[in-house]
């Protein structure tokens, strides 16, 4: 009970701070706010207090998560069915290829990628930045389709090749109408992945205007003269979509990342 | 390495403890779990910035509260070398230990109940039942669920970043932060890539002995 009371402090103790004025946060941060300012959410919204207005680091930030996740999950949908029905070595060998991508950490990618967007001249581009999310979230989302597709009935696939289907038909006809669910909740794995990820975006993005959300929140520093209201506005709005999301999809979420970690 | 073993035990002894409530159908059970699981979703700069804000030392609110129970509790929690890191760790359990324990919660919920209502039947006390079945059921999960933790902590860099970019000095550097600072900071970028491979290999090295060890134990076990 207390824990849960400590867990959510952060969402509640800034939603409250989003709400008060300058004074009031620093001299009662804990306080309920003693009346409603919505200015907060104004200044942080086309303000300058991070260096640019949040408006574009959420476009940024929808740009990478939008490509990111089509991308990725698209491919990663189709290597998960491949290696489901393969019945070849390579297929296992496939499998344990991109579970070793998976536990790989992220800041062995950080310098070689860097360097990459630098030659091929895409650095700041958060369109480029969404590729990248991309490949890296192929493996697991290949890997977390391989699961949900095994248990797939193979009866249903053989029935339509004997009406005559092709692979590639009886997959787009019966295997995915039925399988949406397993895509959804991969899905929503990584937007929330991408949404939130900080240090390749931090690597990649330069220049002010090409950050996201998260890169660009860690732009705020704390001194006596910054603005704590449009701060903890910023940060209400960045959580905002997931906390919605969350709620209107907890069991497919939590599903999602279950089967990610097990497997 | 400090933050991987500290988070890991941290995550997942409180997730356990959570789950093992939970499962024990307590009121408004899905609204806990529906809250502790909510900052697992969140940015971690988000709950960093948060927690550095309200946890400063002159005007956090924390520390307010610290030094009505006590004058000598309240600290700049980030600034002192002695709390620094024990603070990233905590934000850091009380952000993520609602995934160990999503994941336990469920592996519990695959334990009959009838092994259960046996043991109540035969007088086993709550304690007893959670000692010998409960735990006993889910070990594979919590070899698992301990692993995944671990190379997470590893892999740490938010928190540290936005709350203490290693500092103060270099006492709270993690392995990703170093990396960041000698190649984008100070431009080094082969010493960098070194320390990431490094990094790398001292993790699968780590992991691979963890399943070793896992794997005979479990041999044992089944004789």
């Amino acid at each position: 009970m207390l824990w849960t009371v400590v867990t959510i402090v952060p969402v509640v103790g800034s939603l409250f701070s989003s709400f008060k004025s300058q004074t009031e946060i620093i001299a009662e941060p804990l306080n309920l706010p003693s009346r409603l300012l919505f200015e907060n959410y104004q200044r942080a919204w086309d303000g300058t207090n991070l260096g640019e207005p949040l408006i574009l680091f959420a476009r940024n930030s929808v740009i990478a998560t939008s490509v990111g996740v089509v991308l990725g999950v698209g491919a990663g949908v189709f290597a998960g069915y491949a290696i489901a029905r393969s019945r070849t070595k390579f297929g296992g060998l496939l499998n344990r290829y991109f579970v070793l991508l998976i536990t790989l950490p992220f800041i062995v990618t950080w310098i070689p990628l860097f360097v990459l967007s630098d030659r091929l001249g895409v650095l700041s581009n958060p369109l480029a930045l969404g590729v990248m999310y991309a490949a890296r979230l192929i493996p697991f989302a290949a890997v977390m389709m391989r699961a949900y597709f095994s248990s797939f009935p193979l009866d249903l696939i053989e029935a339509a090749h004997i009406d005559g289907a092709s692979e590639f038909k009886a997959f787009q006809r019966i295997v995915l109408p039925l399988s949406w669910g397993g895509v959804l909740a991969v899905g929503l794995v990584q937007v929330i992945f991408i949404w939130n990820e900080l240090g390749l975006g931090q690597v990649l993005l330069l220049s002010p205007d090409s950050r996201t959300l998260p890169v660009g929140l860690t732009q705020f520093r704390g001194q006596y003269g910054s603005d704590y209201g449009a701060l903890f506005a910023s940060l209400m709005l960045t959580i905002s979509p997931i906390i919605v999301l969350y709620t209107f999809t907890e069991r497919k979420l939590t599903e999602g990342l279950r089967i990610g970690a097990m497997k | 390495m400090v933050y991987s073993i500290g988070m890991t035990i941290g995550t997942v002894g409180v997730g356990g403890a959570i789950a093992l409530a939970i499962d024990r159908r307590i009121r408004g059970a899905s609204v806990f779990k529906f809250l502790i699981f909510l900052p697992v979703l969140l940015p971690i700069v988000f709950t960093s910035l948060v927690w550095a804000f309200f946890l400063d030392g002159n005007f956090g609110g924390i520390n307010d509260i610290l030094a009505r129970i006590h004058p000598s509790l309240s600290r700049p929690w980030l600034g002192d070398p002695a709390t620094v890191n024990l603070t990233i760790i905590l934000v850091s359990v009380l952000q993520f230990a609602g995934f160990p324990m999503v994941i336990l919660i469920a592996a519990l919920r695959d334990i009959p109940r009838y092994i259960h209502e046996a043991a109540t039947i035969d007088g086993v006390s709550v304690l007893q039942r959670v000692r010998h079945i409960s735990i006993p059921h889910i070990r594979d999960v919590i070899a698992t669920i301990t692993l995944i933790q671990f190379m997470f902590g590893f892999r740490v860099f938010d928190q540290v970043f936005v709350m203490t970019r290693g500092g103060p000095g270099r006492l709270s550097e993690v392995a990703a932060t170093f990396v960041w600072r000698e190649a984008f900071v100070n431009r080094r970028f082969g010493y960098a890539t070194a320390q990431a491979i490094v990094t790398s290999l001292v993790i699968a090295a780590l992991s691979m002995a963890y399943l070793t060890i896992i794997r005979t134990k479990r041999l044992e076990r089944a004789g």
